[in-house]
């Protein structure tokens, strides 16, 4: 994130001082007086755009609130064979979480295969499985909870692009801290 | 020597055949790289560099991963069988007015020969390649069916081996979609491979341009065949093309001669350097004739059967019956087919598995 605000910062600070050179290039001695104020300005607004453009349209829905102790679990692609697993998963014992090793490929290298460790007594984890076509596939993803409505949402937006028809399927797993019984887990493909 | 066996895995030094490599290696076979020269690009002329499956960074990459590995990898030049049995047919299949599929016949003829030949030299129980298709074993006989990722299925250009040649094959990629294989060779550290875009020319014809391979190959080409008639199918001439074996079935673009309305190459008639063009609807076909057949599915189609045609590389295929007369098969299409290339092949589908396949001869 520092990186990122470093970068902003920077192509902000490039922006207006290529605005201040067009400017003194105008050669208009009123407006020079003005620069510093100006230069500013430029700076505070572009940043502005950016920050919009880059945070401003995730919106939270309505109600919910994200769960910012929800984190990605990656499971390796070489040993764990997601093309026999189901399409959605929702595990909170570890007992039912290492079922999962049913799928795990007959390789050398994944006979010493263990699951990424996970505290089953804080978190639970969920999956959904996703398959698209495209070139460059992003995933973002994310997990809101509505106490009201007692429901957990997590909402995994894929975005494609390229001309091509690669299939591409993730099994979208993630952790969130122990889901409520009473709840519901409402999962939304975008 | 594993109790799986020793296998002998044929490395283009691409992201399919490595992992197939890798993937066999980590089941447990003993695995043998071999890596084929087929055509030095420098013969193309007009080509920039080597690149894709012929060049020496292909080569040094296969070679890379054999050592990574421990596994011996060798090159195996069959510049001369590969010369002389797929590019003289390739240049005279388009010199007869028809539209070859080089790859097709590299398989049927020379990869799985060499590598079979090379694999009993050396001891291998199996050969195994890249391809997204999947093989077993049924009512005796050795059945291909499509790759488990329909889009990159690889089945059609395997219907000529031999039920001899396809009993010691194996495809280990034909479990597994193309992305996932590109993350595991990420997850192995092949990054740079994982990012390799894919070589979609054949490997002898820079930038896909055949038709500057065709002048290249052969001495005053252009001028022998420059000059004949477009002509409509009722006979009419309506102007002059560059040569016949410049043009292909179904070929919109690049014709330079205007109608008022799109027009197609529908037959190319060598004999008197014509090429006929008409309207989309001419290039419609209810009927083919398909020659040298070879059946992987079934010893013999005894009676008409219902089957899925493919009539190219990237076709979705068409519901169609199928007679077998001896070598040939008829095809007749309930709904009419766009522009059947006669050269190019045919290959039958029943549901995922290949029945058989062969050359298009005629369309009608």
């Amino acid at each position: 994130m520092e990186e990122l605000f470093r970068q902003i910062i920077n192509f902000s600070c490039n922006f207006s001082s290529l605005e201040q050179y067009t400017i003194s290039n105008t050669k208009l001695p009123t407006i020079t007086g003005l620069l510093p104020f100006r230069h500013i300005t430029v700076t505070l607004v572009c940043a502005v755009i950016i920050m919009l453009a880059l945070f401003g349209c995730r919106k939270v829905p309505k109600g919910f609130d994200k769960i910012k102790d929800a984190s990605e679990v990656t499971l390796s692609v070489i040993c764990m064979r997601y093309d026999n697993m189901d399409n959605t998963y929702i595990i909170n014992e570890d007992s039912t979480y290492q079922k999962l090793l049913v799928h795990k490929n007959d390789f050398t290298s994944c006979s010493t295969y263990v699951l990424p460790e996970i505290d089953f007594a804080n978190y639970t984890l969920i999956a959904k499985k996703t398959s698209v076509e495209g070139c460059n596939v992003k995933i973002d993803k994310n997990v809101y909870v509505n106490s009201d409505k007692k429901e957990y949402l997590y909402i995994i937006e894929v975005d494609e692009t390229g001309d091509c028809t690669d299939l591409i399927i993730n099994m979208n797993w993630m952790t969130l801290p122990k889901m409520e019984d009473d709840y519901e887990l409402v999962i939304e493909v975008k | 020597m594993s109790n799986k066996g020793r296998v002998l895995v044929a490395m283009s030094g691409g992201i399919d055949s490595t992992m197939a490599a890798v993937m066999l290696h980590e089941e447990g076979y003993e695995v043998i790289g071999i890596t084929m020269k087929t055509w030095d690009y420098a013969s193309s002329g007009g080509s920039k560099k080597e690149t894709g499956c012929c060049s020496l960074d292909s080569i040094n990459d296969a070679r890379e991963v054999a050592v990574h590995y421990g596994f011996p990898h060798y090159i195996l030049d069959i510049r001369s069988e590969f010369g002389d049995a797929i590019i003289d047919d390739f240049v005279s299949e388009y010199l007869a007015g028809r539209t070859p599929n080089p790859c097709v016949l590299c398989n049927t003829h020379i990869k799985w020969t060499a590598l079979l030949k090379r694999a009993e030299n050396l001891k291998c129980n199996f050969i195994a390649t890249g391809h997204y298709a999947n093989i077993r074993q049924e009512n005796g006989r050795y059945v291909i069916s499509k790759g488990k990722d329909q889009h990159k299925d690889q089945s059609y250009v395997l219907w000529g081996i031999s039920q001899e040649n396809l009993k010691k094959t194996i495809f280990p990629l034909g479990k597994y979609v193309k992305d996932e294989v590109r993350k595991m060779a990420y997850e192995y550290g092949f990054k740079e491979l994982a990012k390799k875009s894919e070589s979609y020319e054949i490997c002898f014809i820079p930038e896909n341009d055949y038709r500057g391979f065709l002048k290249n190959r052969v001495e005053g080409l252009e001028e022998k065949v420059a000059g004949g008639d477009f002509v409509l199918s009722d006979g009419t001439t309506v102007g002059k093309h560059k040569g016949y074996p410049f043009y292909t079935i179904g070929q919109r673009k690049g014709l330079e001669i205007a109608m008022g309305n799109p027009m197609y190459v529908t037959k190319i008639v060598p004999e008197n350097n014509t090429v006929v063009i008409g309207p989309k609807e001419e290039l419609q076909e209810h009927n083919m004739i398909v020659k040298g057949l070879n059946l992987i599915k079934y010893q013999s189609i005894e009676s008409e059967l219902e089957v899925l045609t493919k009539i190219r590389y990237h076709d979705p295929g068409t519901m169609s019956t199928i007679t077998q007369k001896g070598d040939n098969i008829q095809v007749k299409f309930p709904k009419p087919v766009n522009a059947i290339a006669p050269g190019q092949s045919a290959v039958f589908y029943e549901g995922d598995d290949i029945i058989g396949g062969g050359i298009i001869q005629a369309n009608n």
